[in-house]
């Protein structure tokens, strides 16, 4: 606790360390919530979303569908956005000097910087009795359902193994089920990165007639993409049919390279995320490419919030759920085709939600 | 005593004894320790060379050549700039932020799906000032303030950022203009303009570094800020132009950047900065200032693309290729700087 006040004098200055010295207080008199439900007027809780900074098309979509689902319960001035900038001490300092503000009644979505800093989030919250679910990042072997507590409510993540696959086998439809690709795979250790390409595997069990030619990661860049496509493309001069990539970013910086090398239209390339850019291009068949995935930032900011605020108000109890509620993977949702393109909801869209039923988009347990 | 003889006569009958060895030797060695060229760093593009002879032929065939001074140009346009901040003794870490604020104010100036303006060509040198302006503003900072360039540059990069994120808006903005697009895009001579761009950067960069006050102020104040000051060089006002060039540069490079994948992208500068300043070191210019140069830069860029170039046209595994890269940007650093650390332990 002397630790946690000190940080927080220095982050935030002596204004804030006062009020933070009172919250702090109540935190202890509830006893640090072990073991009971929320029990916060649904009007007192504020509503907070980290992710990494709006310079990225996903956390956009995730902040707007976050402060929509906010309206809808009426709480808009309680909602708050806080970015990370890929800085982990940064995301840990602002969740902490919000919570010693807010206590017991914070619900905090949030999308960890990376694995690691998700044991620290969950002690914070657990101190201050708030109610935390999580996204993507966690590290191996630490879980909701097997904490003590039930402050970290849910862990909620995207399954990438059928992103991969979808998308793969609609770029090897296009291809006619015969020919070569190459592969651009994200940041290696990112367990997205490793579930998608998963899927590209599985894909390339049922086609025979596509062969793999090689893969490299591009760590999700546009430009590196870029790069090593021309490369590819100067390595296997008239081989490459299609492109697979990781994510859209990739798959555009390898479009573009294609382009200059006056072989666009011949070679399919194929995206994962439902970038507002690759969905336009999915839609010409002119373009080439022919496939990306559709974005979950609205299912994940909505239901995230939802699940942190049915257990701050008591709706849930965290620790009576059942283990598939406490660390889910999203319904899997069918890949973004030149057929669907035209059809698909806005990224941040939440109207088509069952929000009623907060387990509604609930796919399968991690595992 | 005796000793002390012997050791003199020896080094009295040394001299003639270099003097009789073939003068080609001689000439050899003056070049391999010249200044002028980054002999070290070409020593291992050409062993990077003779190993993918045997490893993939195809990486000197024209087309790769072409597609490695295309990967390059960005890079090196960057690094001509950084270099007189480096020969100064400075850093300027700001390339990050100032390409994201540059990046975001070409595709929105040039004919795009978010905004009404049309400026042509004119962007580009909008482009510029505004890095020039960073650099410029980071430079001031340097110069009349005193604080570490390494502080001040971080604060630009910042700066840049948040310009970069206002204008970002809620999607990348796409430049609808190909006519500008393809002049960077377009091939003249069979290579892309780009990379015609980033050789007249690099002679311009030369020149400047060669003939001028600014270029041969740059020397000496890196060698010894003090006596510079004292020889009567206005050190600031130097110190400061050399952050408003490397501004302007990165700020050109954004630009091509920008016209070359044809989105305004905040994380475009990203990557660049570790490209830039291995290539730099490698290059053989040095961190502390008063030895290298433009040349020396370019030369230690293209050994870096180089590496990334050869391990996909090799086809080493995603998976060890970091840890491969990082292995030979040591060795590489280590040979460029060989020479100096050699001459340091003479010194001492």
């Amino acid at each position: 606790m002397r630790n946690s006040f000190r940080v927080a004098a220095v982050a935030a200055g002596l204004v804030t360390v006062l009020l933070g010295a009172t919250a702090c207080a109540d935190a202890v008199s509830s006893g640090g919530g072990s073991g009971e439900a929320g029990q916060c007027a649904p009007e007192d809780v504020q509503l907070v979303q980290s992710g990494r900074g709006l310079d990225n098309e996903y956390y956009v979509a995730v902040d707007a569908a976050a402060r929509a689902f906010a309206a809808s319960q009426g709480l808009e001035d309680n909602y708050h956005w806080i970015a990370s900038d890929g800085d982990s001490s940064k995301q840990l300092r602002q969740i902490k000097s919000i919570l010693a503000k807010g206590g017991e009644c914070v619900v905090l979505n949030v999308d960890a910087n990376e694995s690691s800093l998700v044991p620290s989030i969950v002690k914070e919250a657990e101190n201050a009795g708030a109610w935390l679910v999580t996204q993507w990042n966690r590290p191996d072997g630490v879980a909701p359902e097997t904490s003590d507590s039930p402050n970290w409510v849910a862990h909620m993540s995207v399954d990438g193994v059928p992103q991969g696959y979808e998308t793969a086998k609609a770029l090897f439809e296009r291809m006619g089920g015969s020919g070569s690709i190459v592969a651009l795979q994200g940041i290696l250790d990112n367990p997205p990165a490793k579930e998608r390409f998963e899927g590209l595997q599985q894909a390339l069990e049922e086609y025979p007639g596509i062969t793999l030619l090689e893969d490299q990661t591009a760590e999700w860049s546009r430009t590196s993409a870029q790069d090593i496509t021309q490369t590819f493309l100067t390595k296997y001069p008239g081989q490459i049919g299609g492109v697979w990539a990781a994510n859209d970013s990739m798959a555009l910086g390898a479009l573009e390279a294609i382009k200059n090398a006056g072989q666009q239209g011949t070679i399919a390339v194929s995206g994962i995320d439902g970038l507002s850019e690759a969905i336009d291009l999915v839609q010409d068949p002119a373009s080439g490419y022919v496939a990306t995935s559709q974005s979950t930032a609205a299912a994940q900011a909505a239901f995230g919030l939802a699940i942190g605020l049915a257990a701050a108000t008591g709706q849930i109890d965290p620790s009576s759920e059942p283990a598939e509620h406490r660390s889910f993977y999203l319904k899997p949702l069918p890949a973004v085709t030149p057929d669907t393109a035209s059809s698909l909801p806005d990224p941040a869209d939440i109207s088509g939600f069952d929000l009623t039923d907060i387990w509604s988009e609930v796919g399968g347990p991690i595992t | 005593m005796t000793r002390l003889d012997k050791t003199i006569s020896a080094a009295a009958t040394a001299v003639p004894e270099t003097d009789t060895r073939s003068g080609r030797a001689e000439r050899l060695r003056a070049l391999v320790s010249s200044e002028r060229v980054p002999v070290p760093a070409l020593l291992v593009l050409l062993v990077i060379a003779i190993v993918m002879l045997v490893v993939n032929p195809v990486f000197l065939s024209p087309g790769n050549l072409r597609g490695i001074a295309e990967q390059s140009a960005v890079p090196i346009v960057v690094a001509v700039g950084m270099t007189f901040v480096i020969l100064m003794g400075g850093i300027d870490l700001s390339l990050p932020g100032v390409m994201a604020a540059v990046s975001l104010v070409t595709a929105l100036t040039l004919a795009n799906d978010r905004t009404g303006l049309d400026l042509g060509l004119w962007s580009i040198p909008l482009g510029c000032a505004v890095g020039a302006a960073l650099g410029l503003l980071a430079g001031l900072s340097v110069a009349v303030l005193k604080v570490p360039s390494f502080i001040v540059t971080i604060g630009t990069w910042q700066i840049g950022l948040g310009i970069g994120l206002l204008l970002f808006g809620a999607k990348p903005p796409r430049i609808l203009d190909d006519g500008v697009r393809q002049l960077v895009n377009g091939t003249v001579l069979g290579v892309a303009g780009a990379v015609w761009i980033a050789l007249a950067v690099v002679v311009l960069g030369w020149l400047l570094e060669t003939p001028t006050r600014f270029g041969r102020y740059a020397f000496v104040i890196g060698g010894s800020e003090e006596i510079a000051r004292l020889s009567g060089v206005p050190v600031r006002r130097y110190r400061a132009a050399s952050f408003a060039v490397a501004g302007g540069t990165a700020g050109l490079a954004a630009v091509l950047a920008t016209l070359r994948t044809g989105v305004g992208d905040v994380g475009m500068g990203d990557s660049l900065l570790f490209t830039t300043i291995a290539g730099i070191v490698i290059g053989g210019t040095l961190l502390t200032g008063g030895k290298g140069g433009v040349v020396h830069s370019v030369v230690g860029v293209v050994v870096i693309v180089v590496i990334s170039n050869a391990m996909v046209l090799g086809g080493v595994s995603s998976y060890i290729q970091q840890a491969v890269q990082g292995g030979v940007v040591i060795v590489a650093a280590a040979l460029s700087l060989w020479r100096l650390r050699a001459r340091l332990r003479v010194v001492k």
